[in-house]
């Protein structure tokens, strides 16, 4: 295989370039069911993933691949390394890391994504601030699924 | 700026499925949307796969534990290194009035939590957050007003024709150990069920050529309860048969005997393996062995048992019988419930052990000092399992020969 064989181009919504090792790539299901479509050239265009949001995508699935045999960095090491990475994501980055793991089929990326989401947010408050939600609720709502709620481990 | 509102609702749930139980009670008061999501039939199937493969793979397991009238909800780790992870401690949302649990006792994901005051019990599925709270008909006080928490408890089922549980409560009230203090014949014996769909109490005749003594609790398999039994022709309580509490006939089982012979100075424990099994322990007052059981064939009236395990766990004391232990199966490991006090302080504290075949041990302080011996131990597993509720406006329907019957006792 020559070298020009081993990389491939993937184009973001905003028509940004990345040339990336195809076994990088191919860690999301989308590109590998595009490239074995023998319609697409060595340029795959993803019309639902940003730029900014495609190079993150391209950080995590490099750290995650296995390549000439370079993979071998301990579980213990990547989990760290995963944990770096989500933690000071905002929560529009990370909402768009989701959608473009969902998008591009990246299973442990989209694993680590909505666990990240869910680990920041625990209590009402977080759910309203960090989440952007309104409570809409009417005092009579809210008191009915308190009282629908009595008993819980939530201590 | 993505929101979550921007999400569509398949990637909301799969991030509503790793929020800790923890945490359920905000989701559903954070906005109306949440509260029927977090409600759907297909949001709940989601929680509960996670949960089980999770079981299944042997990552961790569940248990409910009580400590000084609270129960909370706890991972073990068993793989490596022992280590727990507390996930959680029962809040209630009455007002003010802090619930006091005084008994609580584990059927396939359902909790049967006694209030300390026995005044009323709670049935409790913790994972879909639903409760259903029954009243005794009556109350025993004991004599002069003591020996209150005398009763025990058991929660199983039948299964229909369509394979739906529909469930009972059994409880039971037995003065033998206190006989001292009343004349003889005085004896105070009520056996009692629950009936989930009539919402009825019935008395129950049960013959009794045997008894089950007060530190003994049921364990529940398959929707039935086992316990640990003495002959009650002896002088010592020796707690070693088994006995088997059948929902559907509502009577016991014969005695079965365990695969040893037990002394006054033994104590035998049960507990139940993977909700398929059950484990026999046996320790002594004054050796530092323990051994224990499990079943390899059950029928009604045959029960056959294997050796699992010997330790010998010198300088630690076995595995508290009192507070209920746990096996597992695959990596040979014994875990159970004790208390210790530290030498220098003079507090209690709950502690868990962990013992393995190859002797290995790890001691745990679980948090929170205690005040008295209390703490037991249930091995817990989430099921989507509804309650059903009382039908409306038909209690306080109980006969009038029910009633006669008590009181007469």
């Amino acid at each position: 295989m020559s070298k020009s064989e081993k990389k491939i181009v993937l184009k973001s919504l905003d028509n940004e370039a990345f040339e990336v090792e195809k076994a990088v790539a191919l860690q999301s299901q989308t590109i590998w069911v595009m490239c074995e479509d023998k319609c697409v050239g060595n340029e795959i265009p993803l019309e639902n993933v940003t730029g900014q949001i495609l190079a993150k995508v391209i950080d995590y699935c490099k750290k995650h691949a296995v390549v000439d045999g370079d993979g071998d960095e301990s579980s213990e090491e990547l989990k760290n390394w995963d944990t770096e990475f989500t933690k000071n994501m905002d929560q529009s980055t990370l909402f768009n890391m989701i959608l473009a793991a969902n998008y591009l089929n990246i299973k442990s990326l989209l694993n680590l994504t909505c666990q990240a989401v869910a680990d920041k947010t625990k209590t009402i408050d977080e759910f309203h601030t960090f989440l952007n939600i309104e409570n809409n609720f009417t005092p009579e709502e809210e008191a009915q699924i308190c009282q629908e709620n009595l008993w819980a481990f939530d201590d | 700026m993505t929101m979550i509102l921007d999400l569509p609702r398949d990637l909301v749930e799969e991030i509503f499925s790793r929020i800790s139980l923890k945490s359920m009670r905000a989701v559903r008061l954070t906005c109306r949307k949440w509260d029927t999501l977090s409600k759907s039939r297909s949001f709940t199937k989601m929680r509960f796969d996670k949960e089980v493969s999770a079981a299944r793979e042997g990552e961790s397991r569940m248990m409910v534990v009580m400590m000084n009238n609270d129960l909370h909800l706890m991972s073990f780790f068993l793989e490596g290194d022992p280590s727990t992870e507390h996930k959680g401690k029962l809040s209630c949302l009455n007002g003010n009035k802090k619930i006091k649990i005084s008994q609580v006792f584990h059927c396939e994901g359902l909790l049967l939590c006694i209030l300390k005051d026995d005044s009323r019990f709670v049935v409790w599925n913790p994972y879909l957050r639903q409760t259903r709270w029954i009243k005794p008909r009556y109350f025993h006080r004991g004599h002069n007003g003591k020996y209150m928490d005398r009763y025990r408890y058991a929660l199983g089922y039948v299964k229909n024709k369509k394979k739906k549980k529909s469930y009972k409560i059994w409880r039971f009230l037995d003065d033998r150990q206190i006989e001292n203090i009343y004349a003889p014949g005085e004896r105070f014996k009520w056996y009692e069920i629950y009936d989930f769909d009539s919402d009825l109490w019935t008395t129950l005749d049960v013959p009794l050529h045997w008894f089950i003594t007060f530190h003994q609790r049921g364990v529940s398999l398959k929707g039935n309860t086992y316990f640990c039994a003495t002959k009650d022709n002896l002088e010592d309580e020796l707690d070693d048969h088994l006995i088997c509490f059948d929902f559907e006939s509502e009577t016991f089982g014969p005695l079965l005997p365990f695969p040893f012979s037990a002394g006054k100075d033994d104590n035998v424990a049960l507990s139940c393996v993977r909700e398929e099994k059950l484990a026999v322990l046996l320790t002594h007052d004054e050796s530092y062995e323990l051994n224990i059981w499990i079943t390899t064939k059950m029928e009604s009236e045959k029960v056959l048992w294997s050796k699992f395990l010997t330790l010998d766990t010198e300088p630690e004391y076995p595995i508290s019988s009192y507070g209920g232990f746990f096996i597992d199966e695959r990596k040979k490991v014994v875990m159970g419930f004790d208390e210790e006090e530290d030498d220098w302080y003079h507090n209690n504290y709950h502690t868990v052990s962990i013992f393995g075949e190859a002797k290995y041990l790890r001691k745990m302080i679980l948090r929170d000092k205690t005040t008295r011996r209390s703490t037991q131990l249930c091995s817990y597993v989430p099921s989507p399992e509804q309650i059903k509720q009382p039908a409306r406006g038909k209690n306080e329907r109980q006969s009038s020969l029910e009633k006669r019957r008590y009181d007469e006792k």
